[in-house]
């Protein structure tokens, strides 16, 4: 999958789980810069990459994702 | 690049400042906490007391004496000026740093102690209540003497002239746009009535201190010495004692050859509660009563 | 000698003086020392249990780092995480588990027949107990490596200003620290000392003051009205926000003093609009430690479970922060509360951003303000339960009180008139600090006028309204 697709992908899971239907992902994006994006919902966007793309995590892969660019990385990473 | 001596430079101007401004506002508060020195006005009665009574009874105690004994009562009783010290969360070291300024003055002809547990049990905050002697540090020394016994931090932290009045800041403001004028000669009657059952306490778990008891010897010690009757009270309470804290005091004063009346559990007031303000406070009743009992027992002895 | 202490206005300028005249390679072992002095002087007979901790810690982490098998790599670990956690548990739960299995089995009526301990709790064991848990964990799930230098483990865990109350630092942070060989850095000095004055300021003018008027209250619950309850209650987070607040700025003023840096504790909590909110701006350093090692490893293996998962790793994470705080009921009740209370806003989350964004409430100042309030009343109803008193009977009655009784308000002039003093100037500069960062900046003002000025007149404050002796008590009438 390219990388424009993945970020496609993970637009529609953020802006579903956030309620946010004008969030554009960039690659510095963290959770500071967004609304409602915190240890609660993270887990369930996580939850939601999985069920999407059909990969699954380990918990060290969580620890490593500092920001977007680094989630669709790891994600790509699984494909 | 700054380096530390520049960091060390910044620090010794800025407690010199410090200090400056300290002694400047501690000068001002100085001034201000004893503007009010008028011989029958409770503006400052921590003044009144070490400095300036001339009464022939004195009565030293804490809250329960400030609320119990009506000096008028005395007066009329025993034909003598009567004055009552009592101070709010007063012990036995302030009760002797006050009686030494009094005995450096003149001799009263008698001295009423009332006493509380605090005055021979050991409690948290022993000394903390003597900060309200801070200012009278450096001009008294039964004062110095008291104030210093926690260690030797107090006579560092007593250097500031701020800190000497430390959280008196509003009673400075209060008292010197509202002086009072209360002319009850030291005593504050509690207007209200208690209504409830009595309680009985457990009252143990709690430990002697030596201390207080060497400086309840020295109080009584100086006071005798300088010939002055010494009575020793402890005011009734509104509640059952299944054990006797005051025995100890008790076997104390026995020794000694003091007088001691306890009227903690007398049944004359135990089971009034409309005698009472709180469980350990008379009301102005109970307090015109308790004055008559002790004042009665004064005169069949003189 | 806590900072609080006559001896610790000693203590620090001799640390300080000492720390830059040695040679850098030399001064993380002055810490150490340092660190041992200070805690020998509290606490003698635990520095030894320190020391113990500090050894398993450091040899365990090293044990993992060298085994091969991810099996083996597993059973060492938590073989260490048992050894680290045993003096916590001991020292601090063992009464209590101890009452309450005996309770629960006397329902049973079985006797148990343990006696009692009644230990004293050796100081900071719950803060440094974390700090190596979390470099054990670390380790293990190789975020970091293994210290081969066992003094700057040893130093991690007894540095000074942290090992009494925090904030709860990581080895990844804090050793790379230790061993640079930094040059005295004015402008992080100066900051420092900045922070230790407010500290002092939050501590001794704040929450010392406060705390004479609440526990008069609190203390004597049964005699006092629904309204002083009602008022304590709303006043106790300001108390807790200038102590533990007070005493981690002191503690991240003078490692910065010392050129070391330390993540904060606080980020004016009480701006919060949401609980969630405010967990990510209050006791940030348990908080994010709690994140990291218990709530995402839990809900993470949780998830597909989805919202049902994050609560339950909720609950567990804020039951396992109230049992932190203390060994008693109470606690463990304040901590559930927390976690319930978060779970809502997760399970609501939906519903409550639909509604904001369909009226816009976000941009509207009073709905703002609401949402503070709202979340300010909840945190400190539950604080009732997190420390106020001490029996879930006492809470309770309090709570009951507050609802049904309304005499008068109890008050002691002179103690309100100087806290809220304190309070007013408080709440200003977090104001400012959370809505004009940049502007009518006093500390850190360009004019050198106006910062010395600020300075001496909040170290004026301090002595002329802060509270010394550990307690000008209130005469207590009612």
């Amino acid at each position: 999958m390219e990388k424009i697709e993945i970020v496609k992908n993970l637009t529609v899971i953020f802006r579903s789980v956030l309620k946010n239907d004008s969030l554009v992902l960039t690659d510095e994006l963290t959770a500071n810069d967004v609304d409602h994006w915190d240890s609660l919902s993270h887990m369930l966007i996580i939850s939601e990459i999985e069920n999407k793309f059909s990969i699954k995590f380990k918990l060290k892969d969580l620890n490593k994702m500092r920001n977007v660019g680094d989630m669709i990385e790891i994600i790509s990473s699984k494909l | 690049m700054k380096g530390i001596k520049d960091l060390y430079k910044k620090l010794f101007f800025f407690i010199f400042f410090l200090g400056v401004l300290d002694f400047g506002i501690g000068s001002i508060l100085e001034h201000f906490y004893f503007t009010e020195r008028s011989l029958l006005n409770e503006s400052n009665k921590l003044d009144y007391s070490l400095n300036q009574t001339s009464e022939d009874i004195l009565i030293f105690g804490s809250s329960t004496a400030y609320h119990g004994y009506v000096p008028k009562i005395f007066e009329d009783s025993l034909n003598m000026s009567c004055y009552n010290m009592g101070q709010n969360l007063m012990n036995i070291f302030y009760h002797y740093a006050v009686l030494n300024s009094v005995l450096q003055r003149y001799t009263p002809k008698i001295i009423l102690l009332d006493l509380t547990a605090w005055d021979f049990v050991k409690t948290g905050n022993d000394f903390d209540i003597l900060s309200d002697l801070y200012p009278f540090y450096f001009s008294n020394k039964s004062v110095r003497e008291v104030v210093d016994i926690p260690g030797w931090s107090e006579k560092f932290k007593i250097l500031s002239k701020t800190y000497r009045y430390n959280g008196k800041l509003l009673f400075i403001m209060k008292h010197n746009i509202i002086p009072s004028n209360d002319f009850q000669k030291g005593y504050l009657p509690l207007r209200t009535e208690l209504k409830e059952d009595i309680t009985t306490f457990a009252s143990d778990g709690f430990v002697y201190d030596s201390l207080k008891f060497s400086y309840l010897d020295k109080f009584i010690g100086k006071a005798i010495a300088a010939g002055c009757k010494v009575v020793v009270v402890a005011a009734p309470s509104y509640g059952i004692y299944t054990k006797n804290q005051f025995s100890e005091l008790e076997n104390f004063l026995d020794e000694i050859n003091i007088e001691f009346l306890n009227f903690r559990n007398d049944t004359t007031f135990t089971n009034h509660s409309e005698y009472f303000y709180d469980i350990t406070h008379v009301n102005s009743t109970g307090a015109e009563l308790l004055t008559l009992k002790v004042a009665e027992r004064l005169k069949s002895q003189l | 000698m806590v900072f609080t202490s006559f001896n610790f206005l000693i203590f620090f300028p001799a640390v300080i003086v000492i720390y830059y005249i040695l040679p850098k390679n030399f001064r993380w072992v002055f810490l150490l020392v340092a660190s041992y002095f200070f805690y020998i002087n509290i606490s003698p007979v635990y520095t030894l249990l320190l020391a113990g901790v500090t050894t398993v810690t450091y040899l365990f982490t090293r044990w993992i780092e060298k085994t091969e098998t991810e099996k083996k790599k597993k059973l060492i670990f938590l073989l260490g995480i048992i050894l680290t956690l045993f003096p916590l548990f001991f020292f601090k739960y063992f009464d209590f588990l101890n009452q309450s299995i005996f309770a629960l089995l006397s329902v049973f009526g079985l006797r148990w027949p343990l006696p009692k301990l009644g230990l004293l709790l050796p100081v900071g064991i719950s803060f440094y107990t974390f700090m190596a848990l979390g470099y054990l964990i670390d380790v293990y799930n190789e975020n970091i490596e293994a210290e081969k230098n066992p003094g700057i483990v040893a130093l991690f865990l007894s540095f000074f200003p942290i090992v009494l109350s925090g904030p709860i630092e990581r080895a990844g942070n804090m050793f790379s620290q230790f061993k640079a060989k930094t040059i005295f850095n004015y402008k992080k000095a100066v900051k420092g000392l900045q922070l230790i004055l407010w500290g002092y300021f939050m501590k001794l003018v704040i929450a010392d003051r406060l705390a004479i008027y609440l526990s008069a209250i609190f203390s004597n619950s049964e005699h006092h009205s629904g309204t002083s309850l009602l008022f304590a209650t709303l006043l106790y987070p300001i108390q807790v926000y200038g102590d533990l607040g007070g005493y981690s700025l002191i503690a991240i003023g003078c490692a910065n003093v010392m050129g070391i840096d330390i993540i904060p504790n606080f980020k004016r909590p009480f701006f919060s609009t949401s609980m969630s909110e405010f967990w990510r701006r209050w006791h940030l350093s348990l908080i994010t430690w709690l994140i990291d090692y218990v709530y995402t490893p839990i809900s993470f293996s949780l998830r597909k479970f989805k919202v049902w998962g994050i609560v339950i790793a909720l609950m567990l994470t804020f039951f396992i922060s109230g049992v932190w705080h203390g060994a008693a009921l109470t606690f463990i009740i304040w901590g559930l509360i927390q976690g319930a209370v978060l779970s809502i806003d997760a399970l609501l989350r939906g519903k409550r951003v639909n509604i904001e964004n369909r009226y816009a409430l976000k941009n509207k100042w009073w709905y703002t303000l609401f949402c503070c309030m709202i979340t300010y009343v909840i945190f400190a109803f539950s604080l009732i339960f997190g420390g106020a008193v001490d029996s879930v009977s006492k809470t309770l009655e309090i709570i009951g009180k507050i609802f049904t009784d309304s005499q008068s308000l109890f008050i002691d002039d002179s103690t309100l008139v100087y806290s809220f003093t304190g309070i007013i100037l408080l709440f200003l500069s977090d104001f400012r600090d959370e809505f004009f960062p940049d502007k009518f900046k006093l500390f850190e003002n360009e004019n050198i006028l106006i910062r010395w000025g600020a300075y001496l007149s909040i170290s004026i404050l301090i002595i002329l309204i802060g509270v010394f002796n550990g307690g000008q008590f209130i005469y207590f009438q009612f």
